[in-house]
Order: structure tokens, then C-alpha cells, then sequence
């Protein structure tokens, strides 16, 4: 897979304080790139500078395999996007401000308009203004805008952003369909993190301007991140089986009534067997997977602790 | 560029506007004729005759224009950045420079042709109602017309070019009553009659402020393309 987006030491200061610091990521074509962070982590920063709107301190960005200068303008006809939340212009309809879109972009195919509208779930609302939409519909109306033109590349800002949770799953499929079909390569931006883990190929996590991990969500699915949780009432006398008895040295007692082992060479039923002979009340047993929010939270205290 | 002219049209809705130069321009003729009248109760006449009243005309017709320019100015281009619209306009694949220099040529061109054409209207008008009602005196020249035409085009190229002047301001805070609240002030400075004395009178005044417009508008969008648009 080529590379269609890269950045080289990115950074933009306001006011001589850093927005972004040093950020070097890189998106291959047909992924779905999902871009981590907390509120004001500077993600919002990093996609103007892609689209020119904001431009860089210091630091190289590369799209398409061109490097982007200041004037760079061609290169932005094959780009959808939305940044920070979807504007319109307000007294006109949706349908106007669609065909102004078009006009704008150079683009003439009446039908794609209407077929972007259905794709988000928005039909019989081309004739409202959009002052009268509610922040959700104004969310699918700024999807349908950006893929109208069809383009290589979508940079979307939390574009799940105040949907409910119908319109986060249409958005999902609508998301997959165009990276699979359309071979479109996604960047989307969001903090919901559970949402984003179940569409991205691979994830970027920044924290106060810093790309802190770019990792493939294959890698962190693979990693050692599956743990058995046990709940008893006598947290001490289980650990001290665990210790003594099981030999398990690699858990972690969360409160004083669970217990996470990470151990997994060990069947869940011998450990339950185990306490069970020596008389520790179990009240669950579960074996659970790490969740991406989980990784990301470790990740972000990781740089906290280290900072 | 005559592309993004019309897109600017289609956007804003200008027709509404022409609505608006047309009830603008019936007002202006229904008060240049109901002052005499006003006026004649206390001191005397208050134009000596056609010509004052006319040039009177050119005053009224050329401040209701550049606030009218003003409020466009206020539309088109200090509302996209407040509404933020200008961060959807500035990732289309056209030069920065380009759309706004279209905003502000579609804002100049139509001013300046609404200016000569509502003088020339509400002048025919008034001097044809003056005929019949004899509201002032006639006191016109054998050659006014070509007089008055090279003076109301060089007044209306100087208020056009003044009417830029707000941008400055406008840019500044990003706000639309200060772009057409500096307007005012400037062209309340500029017509103020005084005696018989206005500052506009001397062209070179007006046309001075004109070639500042147009140095502003220059200066304001000089670095366009390299500016964030946060």
C-alpha cells in the first residue's frame, strides 16, 4: 500500500506556544486512519494544516506524493471534508448549498448529489434551510457534502459527533462502504473511542500536540491484552492462593474485591477450582478483552506519569 | 472570476438587493420633492434652484449607496469569517486572492453602476416633475448635461472607492456593525453640508479617500494566502 498523506515533524506554535508538536504520521491509501485524542490534543490543528487552512511553523506535509506549499490549491479537488463542525450557509437549503459545493469544486453531476443524500439517510429535507436542521442532520448533511465529489482522500473532524446511536452506526457502514468500495481512504478525528475501533485500520493517538503512537489495530488486537477478572469478597486470601498456590505473579488487584490476571497460560476452570477447594467465594469469573479505550487511557497516563 | 461573481449572487440572494436600490431610489425622489414644501414655511427656498437641488441628489444617492456597499461588504466577506464558512470556502481548489477579489470587484462594480444609474434616475425624475409642479426655479446652464455627467461619474468612482475604507475596520474585529458603522461615520464626515459647504465638494478630497479604499482593500487581503484561518 503507497502512502497518500504524510507528515514530517509537523509543528505549528499560536503566539509562540505549541498547538503541535512534532508530529510525524502516515496514512496508506485505502485505510481508515482514526486519529485519537483528548479535547484540545490538536487534532483539529493538525487537519487545517492538511488542508492548508492553518499553516505550519515547521515541518513537511506530503499528500498525494506532492509536498504542500502554501498556495497549494489543485490538490484540495480530491479531498472531501468537514472541520470542527459542519457550517452551511444557513438561509439556504440543503440542496442549494450542495450545488454551490459542487459549483465551487468544479464539479458537475446533478445525480451525485441526490445519491450522497441517500447514503447519508437524508431525503426530504433538500428543500429546508438548513438553519432549521438539528446539529445530527447538519453532521450527515457535511458527510453527504464531502463525498459528493467522490474524492481519494476524506479528512472528517468528529464526524460522529452529535449523532444518535442509529446515526453513528449508519455513519459506520457508510464510513467501511466507501473505504471498501471506493477504495476512498479515511481520516477521521474522534474521541469516541469505542466508535473508532470498530471501523479504523489503524490508529493515532495525540496528546497535547504530540502523535504519542501510531499503531495498527491488528497490533494492538493481537497484543497481550486479554485478562481473566475474578470478584470475591476476600480479596487477600485469594491472592495469596493465587501467589502460592496458582504460581500467577502477573495480576492486578483493581479495588479490594477485583482481581485482573493476565497470566493465560492458565485455563480460567483450574483457577476457579482452585479457590473454590480453598474455600474463596467467587462471586463472578469472566475472561475479557481490552478495549481500545482501555489501551488509549494507558497510553495517555503513560505520557502523564512520564511528563 | 465572472464564475465566482455569479456564484456570489446565486449565495447571497442579490436580487433581493435590487429590491432594495429600487425602493431606496423612490424615497430619495419622493424627499427631494416634499422639501421644498417643508422648507418654504420658514426661511425662504431651500435649494436657489435645479442645480443645487441635483447636486443635493448626488449626495443622498452616493451616501445610501456606500452604506449600502457597506452592509454587502459585511455580508460577503466579514460574515463568511464570523459564521466560519470562510474555512469551507478557503478548502475549494480556487486561489484564496481570487474569491475574494471577486466579492469585492461583484461589491464595487455593482455600487458604482447602482450609484450613476439611481443620479441619473431620480435627476431625470426630479428635473421632469419640476417641469410641471415648478418646485425650484431652472436655473441650468445651456451645457449642464455634459457637466453634470463627468461630475457624476467622478464622484461616483470616488464614493465607490471610499466605501472600501470599512474593510479595514471591519477585518479588524471581525464584525459587522463596525464595518457599517465606520462607513457612516466616514461618509457622514465627508457630506455633511454645512452652509452651503460640503467636504465632498472639493473632489480631490473624496478622491483622495477613494485611492485609500482601494489601498486598504489591497493591504487588508496583501497576505491572503499565507494567513491561518483558525
Amino acid at each position: 500500500m503507497s502512502i497518500i498523506l504524510s507528515t514530517n515533524h509537523l509543528t505549528k506554535s499560536f503566539h509562540g506556544k505549541d498547538v503541535v508538536t512534532d508530529v510525524s504520521m502516515s496514512v496508506s491509501q485505502g485505510q481508515i486512519y482514526g486519529f485519537l485524542g483528548p479535547n484540545g490534543a490538536g487534532k483539529t490543528t493538525v487537519m487545517k494544516m492538511l488542508l492548508n487552512l492553518v499553516k505550519p511553523t515547521s515541518g513537511d506535509i506530503e499528500i498525494f506524493g506532492e509536498p504542500l506549499t502554501q498556495t497549494s490549491i489543485e490538490y484540495l479537488k480530491r479531498i472531501g471534508s468537514i472541520i470542527e463542525y459542519p457550517v452551511f450557509y444557513d438561509k439556504l437549503t440543503a440542496l442549494e448549498n450542495l450545488e454551490l459545493h459542487c459549483a465551487y469544486m468544479g464539479f458537475y453531476n446533478k445525480k451525485a448529489i441526490k445519491e450522497a443524500l441517500e447514503l447519508v439517510h437524508l431525503t426530504n429535507v433538500d428543500r429546508k434551510a438548513v438553519r432549521d436542521f438539528s446539529l445530527g442532520m447538519k453532521q450527515r448533511l457535511g458527510i453527504a457534502r464531502s463525498i459528493i465529489t467522490k474524492p481519494e482522500l476524506l479528512i472528517l473532524d468528529e464526524p460522529i459527533n452529535g449523532l444518535d446511536p442509529v446515526g453513528m452506526k449508519d455513519m459506520r457502514n457508510v464510513f467501511s462502504m466507501l473505504s471498501k468500495e471506493y477504495g476512498m481512504t479515511l481520516l477521521i478525528s474522534s474521541h469516541l473511542l469505542g466508535e473508532v475501533e470498530m471501523i479504523a485500520d489503524t490508529i493515532g493517538i495525540i496528546k497535547s500536540g504530540r502523535l504519542i503512537q501510531e499503531i495498527p489495530m491488528d497490533t494492538i488486537k493481537g497484543q497481550n491484552t486479554d485478562y481473566v477478572e475474578l470478584k470475591t469478597p476476600d480479596y487477600k486470601k485469594a491472592t495469596f492462593i493465587l501467589e502460592n498456590k496458582l504460581h500467577i505473579t502477573n495480576f492486578k488487584v483493581m479495588d479490594n474485591s477485583v482481581i485482573r490476571i493476565y497470566e493465560t497460560g492458565i485455563a480460567q476452570s483450574d483457577i476457579s477450582k482452585i479457590l473454590i477447594m480453598n474455600d474463596v467465594a467467587i462471586e463472578s469469573i469472566n475472561k475479557k478483552t481490552a478495549s481500545l479505550e482501555e489501551y488509549f487511557l494507558t497510553q495517555i497516563e503513560e505520557v502523564e506519569n512520564y511528563a | 472570476m465572472l464564475n465566482l461573481m455569479k456564484l456570489e449572487i446565486k449565495k447571497n440572494k442579490m436580487g433581493r438587493y435590487f429590491k432594495g436600490v429600487v425602493i431606496a431610489n423612490l424615497c430619495i425622489l419622493l424627499f427631494m420633492c416634499f422639501m421644498p414644501y417643508a422648507d418654504s414655511i420658514e426661511e425662504g427656498p431651500m435649494f436657489s434652484g435645479v442645480t443645487e437641488a441635483l447636486s443635493i441628489v448626488g449626495t443622498f444617492v452616493r451616501v445610501t449607496f456606500v452604506i449600502f456597499a457597506s452592509v454587502l461588504f459585511a455580508k460577503l466577506i466579514i460574515e463568511e469569517y464570523k459564521n466560519n464558512t470562510i474555512s469551507v470556502l478557503f478548502t475549494y481548489p480556487i486561489q484564496r486572492k481570487k474569491i475574494i477579489l471577486a466579492k469585492i470587484l461583484l461589491i464595487t462594480g455593482m455600487t458604482f453602476i447602482v450609484i450613476v444609474v439611481s443620479n441619473v434616475f431620480v435627476s431625470g425624475a426630479f428635473i421632469m416633475i419640476n417641469h410641471y409642479l415648478n418646485l425650484v426655479p431652472n436655473d441650468l446652464s445651456n451645457n449642464w448635461l455634459s457637466q453634470a455627467l463627468v461630475n457624476m461619474v467622478v464622484q461616483s468612482i470616488a464614493a465607490t472607492g471610499m466605501s472600501l475604507i470599512c474593510l479595514y475596520f471591519g477585518m479588524r474585529k471581525k464584525s459587522v456593525p463596525t464595518t457599517i458603522l465606520s462607513t457612516l461615520l466616514i461618509i457622514s464626515l465627508v457630506n455633511s453640508n454645512s452652509g452651503n459647504f460640503s467636504v465632498s465638494n472639493i473632489i480631490a478630497i473624496p478622491l483622495t479617500l477613494a485611492v485609500i479604499g482601494v489601498g486598504i482593500a489591497y493591504f487588508t487581503f496583501r497576505n491572503i494566502d499565507r494567513v491561518d484561518i483558525v
